[in-house]
């Protein structure tokens, strides 16, 4: 009780107010711009947040994903191209809702519903993580083990339309964190000498390069593209919310519960949940063939579903340090700089905090009533700000960002290496996510695998000896191994068919 | 710039095979099974055979395909002036910024983009402007990060 009330006070300080507040507006900014995701708005605040104390780092990352997956919408419903990939799912549905003159309506759909998908989110959030991270307190290096290849195991089937390509991905991400003298022997490895490599690649300058600045190259081999003109005219949009609400309360429910597990999964996120989330709309709709003409329903499951997976996947990143998402990626190494290393043990040492983080998601999805509304009005000037004046800017940001972490231009360096190589796998096919969660969770992967090797004596059987590790390990292996045997099993029954 | 899959795992598959002869040459731990070089391997490995998969599979299935693909953007003169001004901007900011200071170069380098964005000089230069001094206030005086002054240093503020 103590801790939660502490934790009161950590958030309603004027400056961690004022904090939420900015990042609420950038994070409106930027989803609201196509091209611009949420992960890249995420890893434009890490700079700033760096400097920041813990409560308000974390307030403003929650802050500003929140509103990011909520104005992707906007876009998608004006001018037909979502502001972030979570909203490609309903795009053409809210687009021809504008086009039938009921912009207003898919708006505030996807508002009110997405902010009731968040709240739904952060419950669960709320109830889950310490029970969970009760259980993990028990969890020893063979668990851990298990647990951090079933993430990267759903990061690769789940985000990734080509497994192999996936697959690959994650091997790249893990062969850069190999870099460093972070390892269980304490050996420099694949530093080539460099004094700079022996701390391992800075993460923060990694991201950057990964999320932001591949997405400014890529918008520089693109040029002429569309300037956006909305023409819909927007009025009030909270006419009929009650109505919706009490009308789809099956699918607000559903999309809130599917998109909190989704994100919860690791790898899979907010963009996954928004397409999961609309076939299954459609799929239990009593009215199917009204989809694609401009119906609400699709957009309040969706919209819904990909705020819930927001706080979902927080519940594996706090509970045993695995992201759920990119973004959570990112997350996780805010957490470790602040000092509040991801694990069950963070619901001891750092309770007041950890409960200050869970009240700023209720603020931010609360709070993303009012400025989602005003976002809304102010749409059409925010489509009008030229990508050519604002790319440049956050090129140069990015720039400061990656040299704010370490002061040095080393930063810098790393930063635009691994834009070119996030711009070359993307443009291959190659997702970029798997590798991300390669990067973050390698040197945990590596420790727990030496660990549980040195205390199984090199058996293998060592990592099944243990109940609950025994079924993670089943568990994953299925995983790995199911679509091959799914195939086999295929094979054997088309003969006698 | 897509190239086709036999490449992309050929590329990857040098790569594997170079990581792996790396890790033979680290060094074991006395007196323990599981030195340094357990990982990468284990890593090397699994890179190697994935790359390998890929390059069969490519040239099993790719055949019709070009070997490389460039956006048409890049073609256009405009995209790949842009490009290279934002790789050329980064590298020269990297290399100028400790000798010239921050103000100095980063007006440089978002005129530059600017410019290739067919902004107009005096626009351009006025943002360009505006734009450093507002990151600098953020970043040099709220959140106190030493951007480098460089020959400006005499008159840092």
């Amino acid at each position: 009780m103590d801790a939660l009330l502490t934790a009161f006070g950590l958030v309603f300080d004027p400056y961690v107010i004022l904090v939420i507040a900015c990042s609420a507006a950038f994070g409106l900014f930027v989803g609201a711009v196509p091209g611009l995701t949420a992960t890249m708005a995420t890893a434009l605040l890490v700079p700033v947040t760096f400097f920041m104390e813990p409560v308000p780092a974390i307030a403003a990352i929650v802050t500003a994903t929140a509103m990011a997956i909520f104005s992707g919408d906007i876009p998608g419903c004006l001018v037909r191209i979502p502001g972030t990939p979570a909203s490609a799912a309903y795009t053409d549905e809210s687009y021809a809702m504008t086009r039938r003159g009921m912009a207003e309506q898919a708006l505030g759909a996807g508002l009110v519903f997405s902010a009731m998908g968040g709240i739904f989110g952060s419950i669960v959030l709320v109830l889950a993580a310490p029970s969970l991270a009760e259980m993990a307190l028990k969890f020893s290096s063979f668990e851990y083990f298990w647990l951090v290849c079933l993430g990267l195991t759903c990061a690769v089937f789940i985000s990734t339309g080509d497994p192999l390509k996936g697959l690959i991905s994650l091997f790249i991400g893990l062969t850069v964190s190999l870099v460093g003298l972070d390892n269980p022997a304490g050996h420099p490895r694949l530093t080539f000498g460099s004094t700079e490599l022996m701390g391992g690649i800075s993460f923060i300058p990694a991201m950057i390069g990964m999320f932001a600045v591949s997405e400014v190259i890529r918008w520089a081999a693109t040029p002429d593209a569309p300037a956006f003109k909305v023409q819909a005219s927007i009025g009030n949009i909270f006419t009929g919310m009650g109505r919706m609400t009490r009308e789809y309360k099956k699918p607000l429910l559903r999309g809130s519960i599917v998109g909190t597990l989704i994100g919860a999964l690791p790898g899979a996120g907010a963009d996954i949940a928004a397409w999961i989330s609309y076939a299954m709309s459609k799929k239990f709709s009593k009215t199917p063939e009204k989809f694609g003409t401009g119906h609400p329903e699709g957009i309040v499951e969706s919209g819904a579903s990909n705020n819930a997976a927001v706080s979902g996947a927080w519940i594996p990143a706090l509970v045993f340090g695995i992201p759920g998402d990119s973004i959570t990626a990112i997350v996780i190494g805010v957490l470790y700089m602040k000092g509040m290393n991801p694990g069950p043990t963070v619901f001891m040492n750092n309770a007041p905090q950890l409960y200050a983080v869970f009240i700023v998601f209720f603020i931010a999805n609360i709070m993303m009533i009012p400025f989602g509304w005003a976002a809304i009005k102010a749409a059409k000037q925010i489509l009008r700000v030229p990508r050519s004046i604002l790319m440049p800017i956050i090129l140069l940001f990015c720039i400061v960002g990656a040299f704010a972490i370490n002061n040095t231009v080393f930063g810098v360096g790393l930063m635009l290496a691994f834009g070119v190589l996030a711009y070359f796998m993307e443009s291959n096919g190659i997702p970029v996510a798997p590798a991300i969660l390669g990067i973050v969770l390698g040197a945990m992967l590596e420790d727990t695998f030496v660990s549980s090797m040195i205390k199984a004596d090199g058996d293998l059987l060592g990592f099944f000896s243990r109940p609950i590790s025994a079924t993670l390990g089943v568990v994953t292996l299925l995983v790995w191994f199911a679509p091959l045997m799914i195939r086999t099993m295929r094979r054997w029954q088309t003969p006698a068919a | 710039m897509r190239f086709h899959d036999a490449i992309v795992g050929l590329l990857l598959l040098v790569g594997a095979v170079a990581l792996l002869l790396y890790a033979r040459g680290l060094p074991a731990m006395p007196g323990q099974q599981f030195g340094p070089a357990v990982f990468p391997t284990l890593v090397g490995a699994g890179l190697g055979l994935t790359a390998l998969v890929l390059f069969v599979r490519g040239l099993a299935a790719g055949r019709g395909q070009r070997l490389v693909e460039v956006e048409p953007g890049l073609f256009d003169p405009r995209g790949a002036t842009a490009v290279a001004v934002v790789l050329g901007g980064g590298v020269f900011y990297l290399l100028t910024s400790d000798w010239l200071g921050f103000l100095i170069v980063a007006p440089i380098v978002l005129l530059a983009l600017f410019r290739s964005q067919r902004i107009g000089w005096a626009a351009g230069i006025a943002i360009a402007i505006l734009a450093t001094l507002l990151i600098h206030f953020v970043f040099y005086k709220l959140l106190r990060v030493p951007l480098p002054w460089g020959i400006l240093t005499p008159i840092a503020w």
